[in-house]
């Protein structure tokens, strides 16, 4: 029963609502369901604020702590009748955790690497590797392709499949050279003046392509993308995610003529829900319909799927804080994945790839019965399905 | 400054602070693991209250709640077995922890001591198709044990509004009660085995069968003992195959006093749909709105099962009411109540705007129900600061019926909030003890009700309190819960003889 109650409170009274609450939404907080602690459920969590912000604990490093166990997901706010916003009030006490150098070491840590490289992974400069697609690159194109970090470190093939999936589609693209992070897991770990300043870089390389559209497969990039910085820098110019994007294309003919194209399949795939995809932006139905129609394959549905779909563990603030945590959280995912027989498990999210791979092959392993639980990422799967990629 | 009701409660349970000795925390920590004990000021903070309205207004106010020392979390039953004997040993008070739902300051840890949180044993460690139970370990949410039923073709039947956020022990602890339990029954009903801890720290297992006679049963002293007895650790439980069909029927009935009489006749046919519930004209104004004539009761049926009988009972029951003035309203009502029963947003909005509300039950004999309604919704309204009054009832049966009573009153951020709180609830308490009711259909007694326990009882509430001391003779679990006297352990009176209050 999730809720769709506008927000009727402020932010205050929203975190005294909370902390007088039963904790209704505990069983499904991705973080609570594995640490077991009280401290980490939403009410722990707004019963601390309220304690911060009164002075009656102080603010210390292990306080600040807690507000790093929040996966940011906001499963808790879709499912709140008060639309009490959780997420909102922790990210401001990671700013004030930031401003006053009581974060944990491992987000500090983090979040200097990522000013210092410009990249969630690997130093920007060494992933500008835009030449590798120099023949899918179109300089003059007004559709800028933002493949995030996280593709370009971890899974640089969803580069090759996403052009191919473009190329396809009759779309000309380019792509920034170097590119670097959006910024948003700065924001997410306190650190907001970091990412404004990110942004405004960004701002500038857009700028000065004269682009019209960005696509990106990463949602995180997406949602900071579209919502603007804090500080409010925006980049002035339409941004969708890659399942949007394509998802627009099939239904105006661009991948509608490749229908049919690949072999009748009885294959059933189930689809996760990234938590900046889809309680974010809203986007549920885009990446099942490409699934079901343009690569023709049963979409299975999990027991809790869309608005109630259970965060990975690849929040930036939980994998780099609590890792046991973010691991404990994927597994748990893989395994409902598991429960609807479904061969393959896809998702649209670089992030949520890394942690559900890693899951499954863990999960096999362990011989947890998930075996054979392939993890993908859609442009991976529509690419194969139309016979414009294949994986090597 | 006079004390506030809520430190003269603190003070009438009379539980001394113990501090904890040198060397337990690591002893502790060598058990459970080291980062499953737990001694920040932020989590002894949020761990300082269950959903007790009081604890949440103090909290809302910065005013300070009893603080454990440390809060652990064990992963199996050997672990809860050495926390326990660990504790016990160095005569440290021990709190169980479960979801932290509970209504009536049952969690608080007065006299300081340890926490143990249930909640890492979450497994269902048995589905017996042959046999329909399901056995699983204490700490498991009730969402999580239903879901696992329902994925394998089961129910368990027992949905209290809680049911996202108790545990299976929380369950057993409060002997609580499902919505559904006009069908399935409550816990008492649902539950066939336990296993438990005991204050010494010896692991107890009851046995799982249909039905023994093999002496009073033992497995019964631990529904409802809040903690006092024993940590339940797993339990063993009846099952049903998943209705084939759910339908629902209300009805739009005259009074509220009518209602009651239709409840009672149905019952006495010998019908069970699974959820009879009825509201007054307050109540059925706020939860139903536009469904239901001002100043009328709504009245709610919901049967499940084989199909066939689902037809027959509504049938059946359409039949009770020809007798009395009604307006039929069909299913949607019902379906509108299934969608929206576990919805609970008004108490904390309220609370959070200036207004304090709070819901109480209890139960009566049919002979008496009619006059325990009055008696308590005037005796309530009477009290000065009382914004409303209403009432349902949720839970039927056929000697009786629960009366669930909902008042608010001016706001909490008045100074005297914490005690015109208390004076309602002496005012119904005294109403329901003298109209013949029972103090508690199935919130339990906590710390809230502990004051009313011996007039509820009378002299055999005695019996409870030996049990207690044969138990956990140096009075460390949970103290100050469930019933008083207890003298703060270790002092004088804690061995000599006591009075009954």
């Amino acid at each position: 029963m999730p809720n769709k109650a506008a927000k009727r409170f402020d932010l205050a009274t929203q975190i005294r609502i909370c902390a007088l609450c039963p904790n209704m939404c505990r069983f499904l907080c991705p973080v609570a369901t594995v640490e077991k602690a009280e401290t980490i459920t939403p009410r722990g969590k707004a019963t601390l604020t309220l304690a911060a912000e009164s002075g009656d604990i102080p603010f210390t490093a292990g306080t600040a702590a807690v507000f790093y166990r929040c996966a940011q997901c906001k499963i808790c706010r879709e499912w709140c009748p008060s639309g009490v916003d959780l997420p909102e009030a922790t990210a401001s006490l990671r700013r004030r955790a930031a401003r006053e150098g009581v974060a944990p070491k491992a987000a500090r840590t983090l979040a200097a690497r990522l000013v210092g490289e410009r990249s969630f992974y690997r130093p920007a400069a060494e992933l500008a590797e835009t030449d590798r697609y120099r023949s899918l690159l179109d300089k003059r194109a007004k559709v800028l392709y933002f493949a995030g970090c996280a593709t370009a470190a971890l899974h640089p093939e969803i580069i090759e499949a996403t052009l191919r999936l473009f190329e396809a589609g009759g779309v000309k693209v380019a792509m920034l050279r170097p590119e670097e992070c959006c910024g948003l897991p700065l924001d997410v770990l306190g650190y907001a003046d970091e990412a404004s300043e990110f942004a405004g870089g960004l701002a500038q390389a857009v700028a000065g392509g004269g682009y019209e559209t960005i696509v990106t497969g990463c949602p995180m990039c997406a949602q900071v993308m579209k919502e603007g910085y804090p500080g409010g820098v925006t980049l002035g110019v339409e941004v969708k995610h890659v399942t949007e994007f394509l998802d627009g294309l099939g239904q105006e003919a661009g991948l509608v003529g490749l229908r049919g194209r690949h072999p009748p399949t009885d294959l059933a795939v189930t689809y996760h829900d990234p938590c900046y995809l889809g309680r974010y932006q809203g986007v549920y139905e885009a990446p099942r319909r490409l699934l079901a129609e343009v690569a023709g394959l049963e979409v299975v549905e999990m027991e809790r799927g869309r608005e109630l779909a259970a965060c990975c563990g690849g929040a930036p603030a939980i994998d780099a804080t609590v890792p046991a945590t973010a691991t404990a959280m994927a597994s748990r995912r893989v395994a409902q994945a598991g429960r609807t027989g479904a061969g393959t498990l896809v998702t649209a999210c670089p992030r949520c790839l890394e942690m559900l791979r890693a899951a499954a092959e863990a999960s096999v392993g362990a011989g947890s019965g998930d075996r054979g639980l392939f993890v993908r990422d859609i442009t991976e799967v529509l690419a194969e399905r139309l016979g414009v990629w294949r994986e090597r | 400054m006079t004390p506030t009701e809520f430190e003269a409660l603190v003070a009438q349970a009379a539980v001394a602070r113990r501090p904890i000795p040198p060397g337990l925390l690591p002893r502790l920590a060598q058990i459970v693991g080291r980062e499953h004990v737990l001694t920040g000021r932020a989590d002894l903070l949020v761990y300082a209250r269950d959903s007790w309205p009081i604890a949440a207004l103090r909290v809302l106010h910065g005013k300070s709640l009893p603080l454990a020392s440390a809060v652990v979390l064990p992963g199996d039953t050997t672990q809860v077995a050495a926390v326990m004997r660990a504790l016990y040993q160095v005569e440290v008070p021990i709190i169980p922890f479960g979801g932290g739902s509970g209504v009536l300051g049952g969690t608080l840890p007065l006299g300081g001591g340890v926490i143990v949180d249930m909640k890492r044993l979450d497994q269902v460690l048995e589905i017996n198709d042959r046999g329909l139970t399901v056995t699983a370990q204490a700490g498991i949410l009730g969402v999580d044990l239903e879901t696992g039923l329902n994925r394998a073709g089961f129910t368990l039947g027992h949905f209290p509004q809680s049911i996202d956020v108790a545990t299976l022990g929380g369950f057993i602890a409060t002997r609580s009660a499902g919505q559904f339990s006009t069908k399935y029954g409550n816990i008492e009903d649902i539950l066939l085995a336990i296993e438990a801890v005991l204050p010494n720290g010896e692991v107890i297992r009851t046995k799982r069968t249909a039905r023994a006679s093999t002496g009073p049963d033992i497995k019964s002293l631990f529904i409802g003992s809040e903690g006092t007895l024993g940590l339940l650790t797993e339990a063993t439980l009846r099952i049903h195959p998943r209705p084939e069909r759910r339908a629902t029927q209300a009805y739009e009935v005259e009074t509220f006093l009518d209602g009651l009489e239709i409840i009672r006749l149905v019952m006495r046919t010998g019908l069970r749909p699974a959820v009879i519930r009825l509201y007054d004209p307050i109540e059925s104004a706020h939860s139903f709105r536009e469904r239901v004539t001002q100043s009328k009761s709504l009245l709610l049926f919901i049967s499940e099962g084989r199909s066939r009988l689902v037809d027959l009972e509504l049938e059946t029951i359409g039949e009770v009411l020809t007798s009395f003035p009604h307006r039929e309203l069909g299913p949607e009502p019902g379906r509108h109540w299934l969608e929206n029963r576990n919805v609970v947003s008004g108490l904390p909005e309220f609370m959070s705007q200036g207004l304090v509300v709070d819901t109480l039950e209890v139960a009566a004999t049919w002979d008496l129900v009619p006059g325990l309604y009055l008696a308590m919704t005037e005796r309530m309204a009477a009290v000065k600061g009382v914004v409303s009054v209403s009432a349902h009832s949720s839970h039927s049966y056929t000697q009786g019926t629960n009366l669930y009573l909902t008042f608010l009153t001016l706001g909490p951020d008045d100074p005297t909030a914490e005690a015109l709180y208390q004076q309602v609830w002496t005012a119904a308490m005294e109403a329901c003890l003298g109209a013949g009711g029972t103090i508690c259909h199935h919130h339990g007694i906590g710390l809230q009700r502990v004051k009313f326990m011996p007039a509820e009882h009378g002299p055999a509430l005695d019996i409870l309190r030996r049990l207690r001391k044969a138990l956990d003779p140096k009075g460390l679990m949970n103290p100050g819960k469930l019933f008083s006297q207890e003298a703060a352990p270790g002092s004088d009176e804690a061995s000599g003889p006591r009075e009954v209050d």
